[in-house]
């Protein structure tokens, strides 16, 4: 059985979309079958990275909440992404979408959902795809998802920037986190401005929290130019901010 | 093992478990259902008892607990967790008229 890996951060904003589709391409790259769902299914968005539009998904997360099709039926194969950047297709990745129909999600908001189904849906693609690794991209803050996303990991990625805002929500997101057990939790520092001193500042960091920092992303043009057009560490094999996600997915591994 | 049982008012309890709930349960409570989520699969009382390495007869109080709140199922002496409904956000009957006729409009 794979492994299921959050990517969460306490506010929004953090990166967290980029950093688990950067991830998740990374590990597709060294060969794992790779799924990534997308559970902030108030404010979907990671599949814009993969290149699709809303009117291209058959299906949404949400159909399989509402019992319209089976969660497999949801994953879109989008491992041509690999091949189209010259990279190695050894392993695979693939996207559960969540539903961008202002009536999809208002529904949700008005009728809630079967969590347990939501659960049952990690297991079924986990085993219907065969993969190595379920990559859960949640919402920000704590609501069921989040907490159901945190409660089934094998390991937690919590993203914060360099502000006192996110150090704050994150040392609430460490304490559930370890309330709830998660076997395996690391911090990634985003959006670091290039005057920081990564060293000095992974060191607050992982003094403040106790939590090992797997990375420190810096804030780059080139994301800003890309406007989640395109997955980065796929379009700039070679840079900072790409040798340091590759860095994160070897600490993940380990 | 079973701490005090802090039933938390306005909970799911008895329609299943809403994770939200984990983080007002006592620490054997929690420990268990943390446990038994990450694990998938349905587990005797035998299993949990070695997962947690604790004698079964501290297990067993908890685990009667957990069933007499609806957080866990039993059948076949295997235990599984029962996960229950997402809260809605929007609370309709507490709606007022315009603000109903707003969601109608989205939905």
């Amino acid at each position: 059985m794979g492994n299921i890996i959050s990517v969460h951060s306490f506010r929004g904003g953090t990166g967290k979309s980029n950093t688990t589709a950067n991830i998740g391409c990374s590990l597709a790259i060294l060969g794992y079958r790779v799924g990534i769902v997308d559970t902030d299914i108030q404010s979907p968005g990671i599949h814009v990275l993969f290149g699709l539009e809303s009117e291209d998904t058959e299906h949404a997360l949400n159909d399989y909440l509402w019992g319209r099709c089976d969660i497999t039926d949801v994953a879109r194969d989008v491992s041509h992404l690999l091949t189209s950047h010259n990279q190695p297709d050894k392993g695979s990745i693939f996207l559960i979408p969540s539903s961008l129909k202002t009536s999809e999600i208002t529904r949700v908001l008005r009728e809630g959902y079967d969590v347990g189904l939501l659960n049952d849906g990690f297991q079924q693609l986990l085993q219907g795809l065969d993969l190595d690794f379920l990559m859960i991209d949640t919402h920000p803050g704590l609501n069921e998802e989040t907490l159901l996303s945190i409660t089934v990991s094998d390991a937690l990625v919590l993203i914060l920037r360099p502000d006192r805002q996110d150090f704050q929500g994150t040392a609430v997101t460490v304490d559930v986190a370890r309330q709830l057990d998660v076997p395996k939790m690391v911090l990634v520092a985003n959006k670091v401005p290039a005057v920081f001193n990564k060293d000095s500042l992974k060191q607050q960091i992982e003094s403040t929290y106790s939590v090992p920092v797997a990375g420190v992303l810096p804030v780059c043009e080139e994301m800003f130019q890309l406007g989640s057009s395109d997955i980065f560490c796929l379009r700039y094999p070679d840079h900072p901010y790409s040798l340091v996600i590759r860095s994160i997915v070897q600490h993940l591994l380990d | 093992m079973s701490d005090s049982q802090d039933l938390s008012n306005g909970s799911t309890q008895g329609v299943g478990l809403n994770p939200a709930d984990l983080l007002m349960l006592p620490d054997a409570q929690r420990t268990i259902l943390t446990m038994m989520m990450r694990r998938q699969s349905a587990l005797t009382l035998t299993e949990i008892a070695e997962q947690l390495n604790a004698p079964s007869e501290e297990v067993a109080p908890v685990m009667a607990e957990l069933l007499q709140l609806g957080y866990v199922t039993t059948e076949n002496d295997t235990y599984q967790v029962k996960l229950g409904r997402r809260t809605p956000r929007i609370q309709s009957k507490r709606q007022s008229p315009r603000v109903a006729a707003v969601w109608d409009k989205l939905g």
